[in-house]
Order: structure tokens, then sequence, then C-alpha cells
């Protein structure tokens, strides 16, 4: 069966007064029905103009991007507009301003139901009904008539993955979707939309820049840096067998707890190259721990691992003991 | 994933704080203070009596009464008569019509002329916004008062002739408050939300931007009606305003300026509810813009 979601050599390119800006360089993704991939990466890495771009909010450069056959990338104004929201639909980061402050929650959701699935005034807003109620939104019916200002954050980000599943799309991206949340509620955020992926068989895209929040709910990771996909791999395998220096660095970078309190994180030296005239070589040499003469000349392409269904960009990989020979070939997904 | 498990957000959940804060603001109409409420009360007053004066058995306002010129209140003629012996109360009343009439009309033709312009500019910016920025320019800096001139002189001094020009020299200040709001609001996010929700740029427009700028073009409206009044005040006090015998309260100004030594009434009288009026209308344009920027800057 051919994946739901096929990118191929993405590239999105911004003009900017120094010259095009390639936000998005050559990424290539697939994705089956009703799975989850974690796409991770530090602020400015391109995952949210990635995230954008798979609807075409951002205009794609070059590339395809596959939907259950169908190309993206070239569907006019009135088919693009059949998919957003209806088969693929996007979560944003700050429910705080994804919502329009002058209209109701009600008519918000009712919205997109009316224009979709050309539903009555009257069964949208018993369908909008519904959907608060299944993302765990108490007494429904009175939220049904507030104003996006009288809810909390956690409310109105439950109000947008409501609106966003009106239309039980079969693609759900959510961009940093807690981010913008108090700590306590993003993981009843997470954990909300990873039971609404289930229960509802769509595949997801979880964008964050933390590792943590996509370890325990994506089948497969890839991170991003600069613009590319520099590893990818089932997520399990991805933390048992980090082979990108810049993972490593990503994995050690998070707080632990078995550490003392008051342990210094491990920061990641440096900053981002420049994206309008990136250096040559591997785009993160000038950070690398690991760094070698070659990776200041060649980059490296994102390269498999041979034995298992892991890819990485590195000429110098992190080494990792030999799959034990049983368990070559696929290794298990979600590795909890 | 045991030892490699970075997994803490789930762990580190105590609490579910899964009620909403729900801290609904102070009533409105406590928010706008007395000073709203009166100017409200004064236009109601006015409205009423404008809307009402034919019902109200007054005094024919152009029945001339030349035995009684510039006399004091009386129980015939409640606020005396002025320089023709004509009823001030009924040339009031009946001004009044003409003075709201022109201030309303011309201004929600500009209202709904230059919103449309400026939303479209704001929102599809490019060529079209040029033009039409270019347009208002030179709208701006064209003198009013020489079009007036011309357009009366040409065309006629029909009630609706005046509306259509102060409607039309009011649109650039719609369409440049419409585009400043437009231009923010296009930036936000629920724009982009709607457009992922397959939203055309048309229900964008329609649905998302235009319930965001009625409040503010709306205040703004209240406040070009002072303006608009007081235009046709000036037309009128020139004589380019609606010909008489009909009472606009400008030609009452007008009208009682040659006998100020003798009746002053007769100017001041129009020219205080002419004030009390605009007066009015600023204050409340005032507070109420007061409480929706507060609305606004809440949400």
């Amino acid at each position: 069966m051919p994946p739901l979601l096929e990118v191929t050599d993405l590239c999105v390119e911004f003009r900017t007064e120094r010259g095009p800006l390639r936000a998005v360089d050559g990424v290539s993704l697939k994705l089956e029905a009703g799975r989850t991939l974690g796409i991770v990466g530090e602020s400015g890495c391109g995952k949210t103009v990635l995230s954008r771009s798979l609807l075409r909010l951002t205009p794609v450069t070059a590339g395809r991007i596959v939907f259950d056959g169908r190309d993206i990338v070239t569907m006019d104004e009135s088919e693009l507009r059949d998919v957003r929201g209806r088969d693929v639909s996007i979560v944003f980061q700050d429910p705080m301003t994804s919502l329009n402050p002058v209209l109701t929650i009600g008519s918000q959701i009712a919205e997109t139901l009316i224009h979709h699935l050309r539903m009555s005034r009257r069964a949208a807003r018993a369908r909008a009904r519904e959907l608060l109620a299944a993302v765990g939104i108490p007494s429904p019916d009175a939220r049904l008539r507030e104003y996006p200002h009288q809810l909390s954050g956690g409310m109105r980000q439950r109000v947008t993955i409501a609106m966003a599943l009106a239309c039980e799309p079969r693609l759900l991206v959510a961009d940093e979707p807690t981010t913008a949340l108090d700590v306590t509620v993003q993981a009843q955020i997470l954990d909300l939309l990873k039971q609404q992926q289930r229960e509802r068989g769509m595949a997801m895209i979880l964008i964050s820049h933390d590792l943590g929040v996509v370890a325990g709910r994506t089948d497969e990771i890839a991170v991003m840096y600069a613009g590319r996909i520099v590893e990818r791999a089932p997520t399990g395998l991805l933390f048992r067998r980090t082979r990108m220096p810049y993972t490593e660095a990503l994995l050690r970078a998070i707080p632990r707890l078995e550490h003392a309190s008051h342990t210094r994180l491990l920061a990641i030296g440096g900053r981002p190259p420049d994206l309008v005239d990136p250096a040559p070589g591997c785009r993160f040499a000038p950070r690398c721990s690991r760094v070698r003469e070659r990776c200041r000349i060649d980059e490296p392409p994102l390269m498999p691992d041979g034995a298992a269904d892991h890819d990485f960009a590195c000429w110098y990989p992190v080494e990792v003991p030999d799959l034990p020979p049983h368990s070559r070939g696929r290794v298990g997904v979600g590795g909890t | 994933m045991a030892a490699h498990s970075p997994d803490l957000t789930t762990e580190a959940i105590i609490v579910a704080p899964a009620a909403a804060g729900v801290d609904r603001p102070p009533r409105a109409w406590h928010r706008l203070g007395a000073s709203f409420w009166l100017s409200v009360a004064w236009l109601a007053l006015v409205t009423l009596v404008a809307v009402a004066a034919p019902a109200l058995h007054l005094a024919d306002p152009n029945l001339q009464d030349l035995t009684d010129r510039g006399g004091s209140a009386s129980p015939q003629h409640l606020l005396g008569t002025d320089g023709l012996g004509r009823d001030m109360l009924s040339r009031l009343a009946w001004g009044a019509r003409i003075s709201l009439t022109v201030g309303c009309a011309s201004t929600l033709l500009g209202m709904v002329v230059g919103t449309l312009l400026g939303m479209t500019a704001g929102y599809v910016r490019g060529r079209p916004e040029g033009v039409v920025v270019a347009t208002m320019d030179a709208l701006l800096a064209f003198p009013a008062l020489v079009l007036i001139l011309a357009v009366t002189t040409f065309i006629g001094h029909d009630i609706s002739i005046i509306v259509g020009v102060i409607g039309f020299l009011g649109i650039p200040a719609f369409a440049r408050v419409a585009r400043a709001n437009t231009l923010a609001l296009a930036q936000r996010e629920f724009v982009l939300a709607a457009r992922a929700m397959g939203a055309s740029e048309l229900r964008i427009i329609g649905l998302e931007i235009l319930p965001n700028i009625v409040a503010p073009v709306l205040t703004f409206g209240l406040l070009v009606v002072a303006v608009a009044m007081i235009a046709e005040g000036t037309l009128a006090f020139l004589g380019l305003s609606v010909p008489p015998p009909a009472a606009s309260w400008g030609a009452m100004v007008a009208e009682g300026r040659g006998d100020l030594d003798i009746w002053p009434q007769v100017s001041l009288i129009p020219a205080t509810v002419f004030f009390l009026t605009i007066f009015a209308l600023n204050l409340a344009a005032d507070r109420l813009r007061r409480v929706v920027e507060v609305r606004e800057s809440r949400i």
C-alpha cells in the first residue's frame, strides 16, 4: 500500500533582502495511515515552515507532496481548499491567537462543518457540541456560546483540536501544540491528541522542539537541523542507537529526573547557520564536538544505516554496538 | 525505552487544572461612565424630536409672523421666534432632521465604501492596495470646499446631493481606519488557521476580518457623524446646504447673525443646540472607543 503522505525533496525558499533563504531544504518524508511521525529540532530549523508548506500555507519552491495519491504542490486553489481542514488539518502553536476573538466557540467550529460537509446550522451545532465533549471540555453547551477570551489556554487548545478534528481528517499536523501552554496542561493536551489519533485512526505529525514530548507518542522521529532532516528512525531505535551527534546533543540537553537537582544542563554551544548563505560542509559542523576536516568540506547526505531502518547524515556518526543478529531489519517501533 | 527515557512530561503531571478561567468583565455600561449616558440621553432626545417632528403638532416652521419678530418665549412659541417671526422650537426640530440625516447618511455612505476599499487594500496588498492608497491620498489633498462649491453650483442643493458630497469626502478616513486594522489582523494566526481549514479569501475577509473591524470602525463612525454635521452646518452657514426656507441649524445661526445686537437668542439658541449635540457625539465616541480598545487588548 502506498503511504498516506509522501514528501519528496521539498524546498521552501523565502526572498530576503540578502537573497533567497532556504528554510526547508530537500526534505523527504513518508507517513503511513494511522501512524505518528515526530519532527524535532530547535527554533528556526524549519519545522513550522515544513508543517505549513504541507498545506501550501507557505508557497512551496520545489518538490512533491503526495497525499493519498494526489500531489498537493500542483493542485489548484479550489482542490487545495477541499483538502485543507477536511483531509489534512493543523493545530497551531498558540491557541491565544489561533481563535477568532470576536466569534463564539460554537460558530467557529460549526463554520467548518457547514463549509466542508454542507451540514445545516443545527446539525453543525450539535456536532460541535459532541466534538467539545470528545476533547474533554466540561459543560460543552455553555462553552459553545462563549468567546475565546473566556477560556483558559488549555481549554482553547482543546477547542482548536476540536476544530481540527471536525471533518475527521486523515492527517493531523500538530505544530508545537503545547509550547504556549502551562507545563501541567501540556501532557493533557498531548495525551488528548494521542487518544483522538488512536480512536479516529488518523495519521499525525507531531512537531516539537522537545524530544521528551515526542518520545512516548510517536512511531517514528525525524530530527531537523537548518532546514534538513539529519536523522530519522523509529522512535525506540532513535533513542537506543542515536547516530547523529546533533541528536545526541539534543538528548543531553534534556533535564533528567535521576540527576541531582541543579545539575548543569548541557547546552549546545553556538548558533544555527545562516540559511541565506550556508557554509559548505555539514551544517552542524561549527557546533559539533566530533567535527573533522571532511565535515567542513563535504556535506553528508542522509544515508541509511545499512542494517536497520535508520537514516542519518553524518560522516563520523556516534559509535554504537552492532545490532544483535536477531533484531536486524525492522526494529520494533515505540520501544517502550 | 528504559535508561533513555526522556519522557518526563507525563511523569511530571500532578494536578489537572481543567476548569477554565472564566473572568467576566464588569458590565459594560458601568465602565462607560455617567458622561457617556448623559450624552446618549441628549442625542436620544434630539433624535426623538427630529423623528417625531411631524407628529408633535409644532407650529409651521416656515410660517412668518412679522408682527412677532425676535419674540421671547411664550406659550405659543416655547423658545420664542426668529427674525422673521417663525417658531424657533419648530425650526430647531425640523433643522435637526436635516442635520441628523446628513450626518448619519453621509457617514454611512463613507463607512460602507471606505471600509470595503480599506479592507480590500489591507488584505489583498500589492497593486490594488497601491491604487487605493494613492486615490485616498489624492482625495485627502483635494480642497474639499472647492469640490462642494463645484457640486452645489453645477448639480444642485438637494439633500441627497449634500449627503453624497459629504459622504464621498469621508471615504478616505474610513478606508484608512479599515486598512490599518486589516493589516494588523491579516497577520494574526486565526486568519492562517481559517485558511488551513479551507476558507477562501472572500470568506476570510467576510467572516474573520470584518467582524473584528466592526467595533473600531463604528466608534470612529460616531466621530465622523459629528464632523459631517459640522460640515453641513458650515455649508448651511454659507448658504450652500439645502435651500431656504428649509430650516437647518447652520442656516438658523446664519439667519440670526445680522440681529445679534438686538435678538442674540435667535443665533445663540441653535448654536447652543448644535454645540451640545456635537459635544455629546464626541464625548460618547471617545468613551466608547476607550472601552472598545480595552476590550481589544484583553483578547
